[in-house]
């Protein structure tokens, strides 16, 4: 956790993510709000990094499970 | 009527006839002139203009142009000339023959008019398909080719059954199709083979990455879009198409999440990508149809991009793996910018193309009332520049050294295309306006440049470079292949094959006269390609076999009662 707080690339991600969020709440609210999320500033944000999470820890379980197979030698 | 001579489809036709008895320098010139050639009559020809012949009986109307088609048709001869500029090394007069037929054959398809000519082009694409795929003689190719072969003959039944039976009816136009009889919906579900909607995809992520680097740019070009052309003509506003984009376009997601192979990778981001266009012609608003026209357009060009710089990579360095690459930022540098404004432009990053036209999609389903669409959507765009964007260039480009090194250096002609393509992406990403939107088929205004979109686009963006970065262990490749739904018909596939040379086998000995030797090889040959996934036990091989006999047998029946 420390490594993490401490690496400059997610330091300069996630301020750049915080700034982005900021920029929309204040200054560019979503143009024609029809769903819920709309309303949320920051909800691409949260899509971005939530469901990169999500998406991959989820393909690499259903991976282990059934996907994957050793490579054959005609590849 | 306007003189048949002047068919964007002819000089394809010719210069695919000439390439095998021309020089190799001949073949080089007459693969640019026939794209040159198609531009030239297809801007002669103006909006309206339709050409036919009669033979047999049949009015083939084998030229409509509109703006749908117009769209599609400019398109693809764009794209024929880069990629002929890209495959110049590739000199060959099968290669050369093989993709010249297929651009004209893609061609052919979106400018058809008539159900039957439509058939026409639509089978001469899986034929000359095929080839490009024979011809690129990568170990697996044969095989993969057959399955390729299998599954479009099994399209091509359904879409010719749907025809024929509408014709019966004396309808043989090709226009928009309502879902109220049989015929149509066997139409429908062949077009979408041709589309790679799961569960009928396979064929794409098998066969792509087996064909040579040339022959991959070509293929990833034509056969999935001209099914989203004839999608979006046949069969706008139905519903089933939503779902089965937004599906299409997560399915490719999580199979790029396990794939080692950087074609394949590629290859199941088009299936994703499409599902957008799929997506859009359900959705069937003039939004979401000009939505899917730019997509495809757009499409063609960041997904040949694409294809192209990993082609440079396998040409270069002879590996085509994440697990073996690594490391080749510096040597070649070009490559990779090349390759980032590819992964850009399908990443939807504002300024490339991707952004103007994907954009289209999604805001065209949040218009429609479609919230989980649009969110999904957006998931998907997630998945697009994590993979292509991010995973791709990272364990290609930096990562750890795997030993990969350049054996031979990338040839000037395929920087050369690379370029032009990577123009194309550029230019129609910072002046829509003033390019792709002026060849949209339908009225519908868009502004793709506002504030909030560049927002959201770059929020997205950065969430998914902060959710790789924590996540870039786990991301490599790995030494493994991924079981596609394949499995589920090549497994039962393999069993009746062998089930079936098992009995003639039996019934040689019984016999005693037939040669088991040649009888059984044929079998033994073609079990060895469809058996990809493995063979069931013997049980099931039986149960199988015996059921396919007797569903035919009832099937026959069931036809000449």
């Amino acid at each position: 956790m420390r490594r993490l707080l401490t690496d400059p690339t997610v330091a300069g991600l996630a301020a750049l993510l915080v700034v982005l969020v900021v920029v929309e709440a204040v200054f560019v609210p979503h143009e024609k709000p029809r769903f819920p999320w709309h309303f949320v500033p920051g909800y691409a944000a949260l899509i971005g990094l939530g469901a990169c999470l999500v998406v991959v820890l989820l393909s690499k379980v259903l991976g282990r499970m059934v996907l994957q197979r050793p490579e054959r030698s005609d590849d | 009527m306007t003189n048949l001579l002047l068919h964007p489809v002819l000089p394809f036709l010719l210069a695919a006839g000439l390439a095998p008895v021309a020089g190799a320098m001949g073949r080089r010139l007459l693969s640019l002139l026939a794209p040159a050639a198609a531009l030239a009559s297809l801007l002669s020809l103006r909006a309206g203009a339709e050409m036919s012949v009669s033979v047999i009986g049949h009015d083939w109307v084998l030229l409509r142009v509109d703006g749908l088609a117009y769209v599609f048709a400019l398109a693809f001869i764009l794209y024929a000339f880069i990629a002929a500029v890209y495959a110049w090394e590739d000199s060959g007069p099968g290669p050369k023959a093989a993709s010249l037929g297929l651009c004209g054959a893609g061609v052919g398809v979106v400018l058809a008019g008539d159900l039957l000519s439509l058939f026409l082009f639509w089978e001469w694409l899986t034929v000359t398909s095929l080839f490009v795929i024979w011809f690129g003689n990568t170990p697996g190719a044969w095989a993969a080719g057959v399955r390729y072969l299998i599954f479009h003959l099994l399209g091509a039944v359904m879409l010719l059954m749907g025809i024929l039976a509408r014709m019966a009816d004396g309808d043989t136009a090709f226009t928009a199709m309502a879902l109220d009889h049989w015929s149509s919906w066997l139409i429908l579900a062949g077009m979408m083979t041709n589309a790679a909607v799961p569960p009928l995809h396979a064929w794409l992520s098998d066969a792509y990455p087996r064909a040579s680097v040339f022959g991959t740019v070509f293929l990833a070009a034509f056969t999935t879009k001209a099914a989203v052309y004839a999608l979006a003509r046949g069969f706008a506003g139905v519903e089933l198409l939503v779902w089965a984009g937004t599906i299409m376009a997560l399915f490719g997601v999580v199979y790029a999440v396990l794939e080692n192979d950087i074609r394949r990778l590629l290859a199941y981001h088009i299936i994703s990508q499409v599902g957008y266009m799929v997506a859009g012609v359900g959705l069937g608003t003039a939004l979401a149809l000009n939505g899917t026209a730019a997509h495809a357009f757009s499409h063609i060009f960041y997904k040949g991009l694409l294809m192209m710089s990993a082609g440079a990579v396998i040409y270069a360095t002879g590996r085509g793996k994440l697990t073996e690459l690594g490391r080749l930022a510096g040597p070649l540098r070009w490559t990779l910018v090349l390759m980032m404004i590819g992964a850009f432009s399908i990443s939807g990053v504002p300024l490339f193309n991707g952004f103007v036209s994907k954009s289209m999609v999604v805001s065209a389903a949040a218009y429609a009332d479609r919230g989980a669409v649009e969110l999904l959507l957006l998931v998907a765009s997630m998945g697009t520049f994590l993979h292509t964007g991010l995973k791709l260039p990272w364990f290609t480009f930096f990562g750890k050294d795997q030993g990969a090194r350049v054996q031979r250096p990338v040839p000037v002609s395929m920087y050369v295309a690379m370029g032009l393509a990577a123009a194309v992406c550029v230019v129609t990403g910072v002046f829509p306006g003033a390019t792709l939107y002026v060849v949209l088929p339908f009225d519908a205004v868009y502004e793709p440049f506002t504030s909030h979109h560049f927002v959201e686009a770059l929020q997205l963006l950065t969430g998914t470079a902060l959710g790789f970065w924590l996540l870039r262990v786990k991301l490599g490749g790995e030494p493994t292949m991924t079981r596609d739904v394949d499995v589920l018909y090549l497994g039962p596939l393999s069993g009746m094959v062998n089930g079936a040379g098992a009995a003639i086998e039996g019934l040689g000995h019984q016999v005693g006269r037939l040669n088991g030797g040649v009888v059984n090889g044929t079998w033994t040959r073609l079990y060895g390609y469809v058996s990809r996934v493995g063979t069931p036990p013997f049980s099931v091989q039986s149960a199988i076999t015996v059921s396919a006999i007797a569903g035919g047998a009832w099937f026959f029946i069931w036809l000449l009662r």
